[in-house]
């Protein structure tokens, strides 16, 4: 408990989020601050990458949940990418698939937003 | 007795001091009649003279030796009755005048009667000087100190009785005649042991400067009093109109004679007490004066020692902080320390240690908020140490004008256990106010006043949390009532239920509803995040639940209703995720729908076991119209023996001391073990199963609830008319 870490990348346009370590009510408020941050510097397109996520409990999806209302209004989205199998079950039985694009890896997700942009142009 | 029976005893004393006084009196009346000069007659009067004044003086005592008076009381009072003594004893001159033979023989009834009302009167002043100059001289009393008093007055009583014996003797009704033994050796012990009780002054060094004037002047008027009135007095009694009786004695200036006529052991005593009177007022007004320039000395130390007393007290006043902050704040301006003084606290919660002025005296919020003592504040903080600005208007540390009334300011730390909780900020007008002593006596009070603000804060902590397991355990009763207390009772099937918070209270819920066609509903769910800000959606959860499933019992009906009506009032990052169950006792028909939930599992007879995953979203997270799009039902029907429980992640996530998670398939195969038993059974075994798995005695990080049904048959058709 506690060992968690939020580590941030640019990608292009794409701020790319590393998380680390396990994600509960006590260090749910970490990933609240870092995505804040992003908000903060304007920042809409997120990619969270999981590969390093050891766990996540109800209260760190609820972190995702808090956002993405406003990123999208801001013609942002968060992704999230390479989530490890016993993770990506709490994502699935909660119905998180159908509500963000979940991929195997961060390239995907970074490549998610390129089509977009790509499309836009 | 005497505080028993204090009336009782008084009146006896008054009694048994009248009838000696009469009887004595009525037997010097009878003996100028008669010129009775035998000694049983002399004897007898002697007797009935002393007992009367015995009876006298403990009256005095006892009256007077309740409430020992302060030193200015002493004095006053005593200068009082003795003025009130000499009043009367004009008086009595006036009416009764006095004449003695050559031999102190009174001349005639009316002089008699004028000698025994003169001497009562002196008694009575000598009794109550000897007993107010007692409580002086024995202000401190020691075991020494009361006995040289003692001594003085056995001394005293001693001459007295050896008068009266020698009287007696010599058939003297009076003693004016016979050579005075008061100027033998006895009387030199008596005047030295007086000189001795004379020098127990220890109350004058306490007086302030004012009582100490006061009390000068009032011995000086005793002094006055007592030691030039038996020289005036009889010139007064001449002046009155006396002249015309032939009086030697008088005309001798003996003030004692009238007394000497009475009692010659009395007169002594009077004569003895005077003179006492005159040295003890003597020695105190030589003391008063000699102490005069020092007082204000004495005074700062008393004020220091008294303050300190306070701060000592302040530790019991740990019930009211913001008393207790004005207190540590007003004690050094109160000891004289400082013209105004403030105490800064640390915000160390926010970590900022950005210090606020907690009280403040005799110095204005504008002044303090100007002069900006943050960066001394921070000084004394780091280094823990008192800080002295003997010239505050030269110090670029904080910013004191001419007009602020600062010259000199020390700031000392209170420190408790290691840390630094505040500091106290004293002030002096002048530069170079303070001196080492100061410094001393300020960090001294901060000690003391670091303790009593941590005894506080600690009486604080311990009653909210108190406040807090209270009301928790209020939300707990509250949160148990809220979910079913027992199983339904259906035809042909058993249920079984528990929930267990991780805190106080939880998120969890489940419940069972009996609908009016025969039906059994059961829903388990879990509200995201725990504790209480959970427990107030899981009420909201019961209330739409328990409401809808009447209106649409139907699984996907029912979620979707619930979405909905919980959809607003849900904080964005919490959502509700859900298990419902439709069965049909009838025809054995179940319907299942998931909301995000970890899936229900379901065990035939057989043994066979799998877990529901139908997909839908969790309540809360959609309002866009997905929820309704993706939420998938799955039918079924029951057979003979088949289980189904429904739980919540904290089971299936719940850890041991190694972190391993107890999981669904360890869930599963217990579930199989004991599919041949009763519902109830099977929920035991498998909390037993859990608890083993993570160890005795610690507790699950999670709320954890478990809802298990087992269909026995469909007897339930028999039922059915």
């Amino acid at each position: 408990m506690g060992n968690f870490s939020v580590g941030f990348r640019d990608r292009g346009t794409v701020k790319v989020l590393s998380l680390h370590g396990e994600l509960d009510a006590h260090t749910a408020s970490e990933l609240e601050a870092a995505i804040q941050k992003c908000k903060d510097e304007h920042d809409y397109r997120i990619v969270v990458n999981g590969a390093s996520l050891q766990y996540i409990s109800s209260a760190g999806l609820g972190v995702f949940m808090a956002f993405i209302e406003e990123v999208r209004s801001k013609g942002g989205d968060i992704k999230i990418a390479g989530l490890q199998p016993k993770v990506f079950n709490v994502f699935d039985l909660l119905g998180f698939p159908m509500l963000f694009d979940i991929v195997d890896d961060e390239d995907a997700a970074v490549a998610l937003f390129e089509r977009r942009t790509g499309e836009a142009n | 007795m005497a505080t028993r029976y204090p009336w009782v005893t008084r009146s006896l004393l008054v009694a048994l001091f009248l009838i000696g006084n009469v009887v004595g009196t009525a037997l010097l009346i009878s003996s100028l009649a008669e010129g009775d000069t035998s000694k049983g007659a002399v004897l007898l009067y002697h007797a009935c003279v002393s007992v009367a004044f015995l009876a006298l003086w403990v009256l005095f005592f006892l009256g007077l030796g309740e409430r020992p008076p302060t030193p200015v009381q002493a004095f006053w009072q005593t200068l009082v009755i003795g003025l009130v003594c000499i009043v009367l004893t004009a008086t009595v001159l006036q009416f009764l005048p006095i004449g003695l033979t050559p031999d102190g023989i009174p001349l005639n009834v009316p002089a008699a009667i004028s000698a025994a009302l003169l001497s009562t009167i002196n008694a009575a002043f000598s009794f109550f000087l000897l007993l107010r100059f007692r409580s002086l001289v024995l202000y401190r009393r020691t075991r020494k100190s009361l006995l040289i008093w003692r001594l003085m007055v056995g001394g005293i009583v001693a001459a007295m009785l050896l008068t009266v014996v020698l009287d007696t003797l010599s058939a003297d009704w009076g003693t004016l005649s016979r050579p005075r033994w008061s100027d033998t050796l006895p009387v030199v012990i008596i005047v030295a042991l007086m000189a001795l009780n004379c020098l127990r002054l220890s109350w004058v060094v306490r007086l302030s400067f004012r009582d100490k004037v006061v009390t000068m002047m009032l011995s000086m008027f005793l002094l006055v009093l007592l030691s030039a009135v038996p020289v005036v007095l009889p010139d007064f009694e001449l002046a009155v109109g006396l002249g015309s009786i032939s009086n030697e004695s008088l005309d001798n200036g003996n003030y004692f004679a009238f007394l000497d006529a009475y009692s010659g052991g009395l007169a002594d005593f009077v004569r003895l007490v005077g003179l006492f009177g005159i040295l003890y007022s003597l020695t105190a007004i030589l003391s008063l004066l000699f102490h005069l320039p020092t007082t204000g000395d004495f005074q700062r130390r008393t004020d220091e020692m008294a303050a300190m007393q306070s701060l000592a007290s302040l530790v019991k006043e740990v019930f009211d902080p913001a008393k207790l902050l004005k207190t540590i704040a007003a004690s050094p301006i109160e000891a004289g320390s400082a013209s105004a003084s403030w105490l800064a606290i640390g915000d160390h919660e926010s970590g900022t240690l950005e210090p606020s002025i907690a009280a403040a005296e005799r110095i204005g919020p504008e002044t303090l908020s100007r002069i900006d003592t943050s960066a001394v504040y921070r000084e004394v903080a780091r280094t823990g140490d008192p800080f002295l600005l003997q010239k505050a208007h030269a110090d670029r540390r904080i910013r004191v004008t001419s007009r602020d009334g600062i010259g000199s300011l020390l700031a000392v730390p209170l420190s408790a256990r290691q840390r630094v909780l505040g500091v106290l900020f004293v002030a002096k007008e002048t530069a170079d106010g303070f001196e080492k002593d100061d410094v001393e006596t300020v960090s001294m009070y901060a000690t003391q006043a670091a303790l009593a603000l941590e005894n506080a804060r600690l009486f604080e902590e311990q009653v909210s949390s108190e406040r807090q397991a209270r009301e928790l355990a209020i939300a707990r009763e509250v949160q148990r009532k809220l979910m079913p207390q027992n199983a339904p009772a259906v035809n042909g099937l058993s249920a079984a239920a528990s929930s267990i918070s991780a805190y106080e209270v939880g998120g969890d819920y489940y419940d069972y509803a009996e609908l009016p066609d025969g039906r059994l509903a059961f829903i388990v769910a879990d509200v995201s995040g725990k504790g209480t800000s959970a427990a107030f959606y899981m009420a909201e959860l019961r209330g739409a639940f328990n409401s809808l499933v009447l209106i649409a019992p139907e699984p996907k009906e029912l979620l979707c209703h619930i979405n909905r009506s919980l959809g607003s009032s849900l904080e964005k990052n919490v959502f509700i995720t859900a298990v419902y169950g439709l069965l049909d006792v009838h025809c054995a028909e179940l319907t299942l729908a998931r909301a995000g939930h970890c899936p229900a599992a379901m065990i035939s007879r057989t043994g066979r076991g799998r877990f529901i995953r139908t997909r839908g979203l969790g309540l809360g997270l959609d309002q866009t119209g997905k929820f309704e799009q993706t939420l998938e039902v799955e039918q079924m029907r029951l057979r003979e023996g088949d289980i189904i429980a429904l739980f919540t992640d904290g089971l299936a996530e719940a850890r041991n001391g190694e972190g391993a998670e107890y999981g669904y398939d360890r869930f599963l195969a217990v579930l199989q073990q004991h599919r041949q038993d009763e519902a109830i059974s099977i929920r035991d075994a498998l909390l037993q199963d859990i608890d083993r798995f993570v160890e005795q005695g610690s507790t699950y990080g999670d709320d954890l609830t478990l809802l298990v049904i087992k269909w026995q048959s469909a007897s339930g058709k028999a039922h059915v008319p």
